[in-house]
């Protein structure tokens, strides 16, 4: 019982993280159509920014419970400057291109900004543990937790919920749906694409940012923890389904306790976990589990 | 050695005036020039040297990417004492040009680099890389280039037991040293000792460690269990899950060679879910100072075998110099890769000056320095090194606790219940492969 109670909480802590950092990247695919490799570089500087916020904050003899509302700021900040920068600067030239430019352009605004990064921070380690040790521990089933892994997956369902009532239930979520559904159509009925794109993108970084700036306390921020997002991330969506909501949350849950259950059961098998799934998953659903087959227009 | 050039040049597209027969002799004569030198300069055994204005020393380290905060100290240690030993008077009058590279990258793109370093920096000497598989890939390179390569920090004892090298010298402990003291420490302070756990990085540094240390402990202690064994991914940073599993597991000891920024998370982690603090013994090999710093008391640490608080700095002259001269110069104290650093610049010193002792003031050849390398004893700041006959490195293994105290003079976390192991009570005898003498010899 005390095994599969560890499993199921560790499993969720870890799909929480894993939700929080992919789904930003699933929403910009969705809309936008563009497998954003730069999703990467964006949880870098979220991660940056918000460990730097945190510090300064701390340094300067604040409330400690300030620096909880510093993470998110940082991370709106970033997103919001970085993601109207990206799309408006580079982005919108491809549009229509082959998904392969598409691909190669994200790519190289990753290792821009990657460079960018290494510029502005240096190459030293952040800390930022404030918040991390603020919490402190939850004793459940005789095991501590950190309370700030139950702030993340707060933070997780916070942004998961937010992001399904912002799509469902409001006005521009609804002409987002449209743009996804069809492109050409919305436009005829009068959408500003260039808009909704825009937007859609900076929501996407700031999501990024803000996966980056709440792992930051739980990490040594170090130059290259983009990469290997991305590769997590991009693991995640795909099991999902590419441009889904609901994908991402099932696809991290998924992944989330099948690696806590190997690492419980079976450590040997811990770093092969995650493609495992993936591998069973595209066997069976060759797009994700909650992946649609698209009409191809001629 | 000097490129002969071809007896006529290359004009008009034709070789001089005097047609094919002409030219066929000058490429006899050429070859034939080309072999005198090569006898001259290659072989011989009374070589003349002529001496060198400078002394070229290469140092490849991590510069950037996210090894670079653990290579730090030794980039800075190599500058510090090159700068010391030519303001000394350099190596026998010869002063040290010190080239720095950065080790970051593929493996394929080092070993061109470190060609490029021989044959177009005319190297005499380099020093470094602090990844296996880099400096596993190197040394056959300068093997075949004839050039001088000592391995600082590169951990890997498979790098002289698999081949003999002529050129290749390590001057520090590798992997197998430090794991075998540190089960001996945890066989002092916790003779009872029945379970053990491991949490480390899956990759060659990570896998050998552990079965030295499992082995030795296993040898020592034959009735020892092991309960777990958790590989993570290299500079794993999210450690829920396995906390979880090693507070379940409750082991008395836990092993980790964890290092770097994946350490520092895991020991943050691992602190706030009172895992490390708690029932569990836990034994870090590859600490940095800035961990020390941040770990409750009583655990088990060192950076490689060593601590700077060996032997005492109030003390031991050469350790307080070093400690002295590298805050002043970078503000900080330097961490264990300094030290390691430290120990193959003074190596390579005190090989040259050997040599050319031997010599009687003449230069000697790089064959001739290397030979020197061979069972040479020289004063480092961590005490005393040996190079072996077999080209690896003795010294002694320092471990304690941390203690949550700060030196007052200094200014170093510092660890209590100090052991200092002696090198034959952690080092495989000359002749002898590490994983036998561990699972045979040990007591």
């Amino acid at each position: 019982m005390g095994r599969l109670l560890g499993i199921v909480l560790d499993g969720t802590i870890f799909a929480s993280w894993l939700f929080l950092v992919s789904v930003g990247l699933s929403l910009i695919y969705g809309v936008l159509r563009i497998l954003n490799i730069a999703h990467g570089s964006l949880f870098a500087v979220g991660a940056y920014s918000g460990a730097s916020l945190v510090v300064a904050y701390s340094q300067a003899g604040n409330w400690p419970w300030g620096t909880l509302l510093a993470l998110p700021a940082a991370a709106v900040a970033a997103g919001l400057v970085l993601g109207p920068l990206v799309e408006r600067g580079v982005l919108r030239w491809t549009y229509g291109r082959e998904p392969v430019v598409q691909l190669l352009v994200t790519f190289s605004v990753f290792l821009i900004l990657e460079d960018a990064t290494k510029l502005l921070w240096g190459v030293s380690p952040y800390y930022a543990y404030q918040p991390y040790q603020l919490l402190g521990q939850v004793r459940i089933g005789g095991i501590d937790y950190p309370a700030y892994s139950f702030l993340l997956l707060l933070v997780a369902v916070v942004a998961g919920g937010g992001l399904w009532w912002f799509v469902r239930r409001t006005r521009f979520g609804r002409v987002v749906v449209a743009v996804i559904h069809d492109p050409e159509i919305s436009v005829a009925l009068g959408v500003n694409l260039s808009r909704v794109y825009v937007a859609t993108f900076a929501l996407g970084a700031v999501l990024a940012a803000l996966g980056g700036a709440f792992t930051a306390p739980m990490i040594s921020v170090v130059p290259g923890i983009g990469v290997e997002v991305i590769v997590l991330a991009f693991a995640v969506v795909v099991v999902g389904g590419l441009g889904s909501l609901e994908g991402a949350a099932v696809g991290a849950l998924l992944i989330g306790l099948v690696r806590a259950a190997a690492v419980h059961l079976l450590p040997v098998l811990e770093l092969f976990t995650i493609y495992l799934v993936m591998a069973v998953v595209l066997l069976v659903r060759p797009l994700g589990l909650f992946g649609r087959v698209e009409v191809r227009r001629i | 050695m000097a490129v002969v050039g071809t007896a006529r040049p290359f004009r008009n597209g034709r070789f001089g005036t005097g047609g094919p027969l002409r030219a066929a002799r000058a490429g006899v004569c050429s070859f034939l020039a080309l072999v005198l030198l090569w006898s001259l300069s290659g072989y011989g055994h009374s070589q003349t040297v002529l001496r060198p204005r400078e002394f070229r020393l290469a140092v490849i380290q991590n510069l950037t990417g996210v090894a670079a905060p653990h290579d730090e100290a030794a980039v800075n240690a190599a500058q510090l004492l090159v700068e010391r030993i030519n303001r000394e008077g350099g190596l026998r009058g010869v002063p040290i040009k010190l080239i720095i590279r950065n080790e970051d990258g593929p493996v394929d793109a080092k070993v061109a680099e470190f060609r490029e370093l021989v044959l177009d920096e005319k190297v005499n000497a380099v020093v470094g890389m602090t990844s296996s598989s880099k400096c596993l890939a190197v040394a056959p390179v300068a093997e075949e280039l004839r050039v001088l390569y000592v391995s600082a920090i590169c951990a890997n004892h498979r790098l002289s037991e698999e081949r003999k090298y002529r050129y290749v010298f390590r001057t520090s402990s590798h992997a197998a040293m430090e794991n075998v003291a540190a089960a001996r420490y945890v066989l002092r302070v916790k003779p009872d000792v029945k379970t053990v756990a491991g949490i480390n990085y899956d990759y060659a540094y990570g896998r050998d460690s552990w079965e030295v240390f499992v082995g030795a402990l296993k040898k020592l202690k034959p009735d020892v269990q092991v309960v777990g064994e958790i590989w993570v991914r290299f500079l794993e940073t999210e450690y829920s899950a396995p906390i979880t599993q090693l507070l379940a597991l409750g082991a008395d000891v836990v092993h980790t060679v964890n290092w770097g920024a994946g350490l520092t998370a895991f020991i943050e982690q691992a602190t706030v879910r009172r895992l490390i603090g708690g029932r569990s013994l836990f034994v870090m090999t590859t600490g940095l100072m800035e961990q020390a710093q941040r770990l409750p008391p009583g655990v088990l640490f060192s950076g490689r075998g060593y601590y700077l608080q060996h032997p005492d700095p109030r003390r031991y002259r050469p350790n307080r110099e070093f400690i002295v001269a590298y805050r002043a110069r970078f503000g900080k104290l330097p961490d264990y890769t300094g030290y390691y650093m430290a120990q193959a610049i003074l190596g390579v010193k005190a090989a040259v000056e050997r040599a050319v002792d031997r010599k009687k003031g003449q230069w000697p050849s790089t064959e001739e320095i290397a030979r020197a390398f061979e069972d040479l004893r020289f004063e480092t700041p961590r005490g005393e090194v040996w190079v072996r006959p077999d080209h690896e490195a003795e010294h002694e293994a320092v471990w304690g606790f941390t203690s949550g105290r700060v030196d007052r003079e200094f200014g170093f976390p510092v660890l209590e219940r100090l052991i200092v192991f002696k090198p034959r009570e952690v080092f495989p005898p000359l002749g002898r492969r590490t994983m036998d003498w561990v699972r045979e010899d040990l007591k």
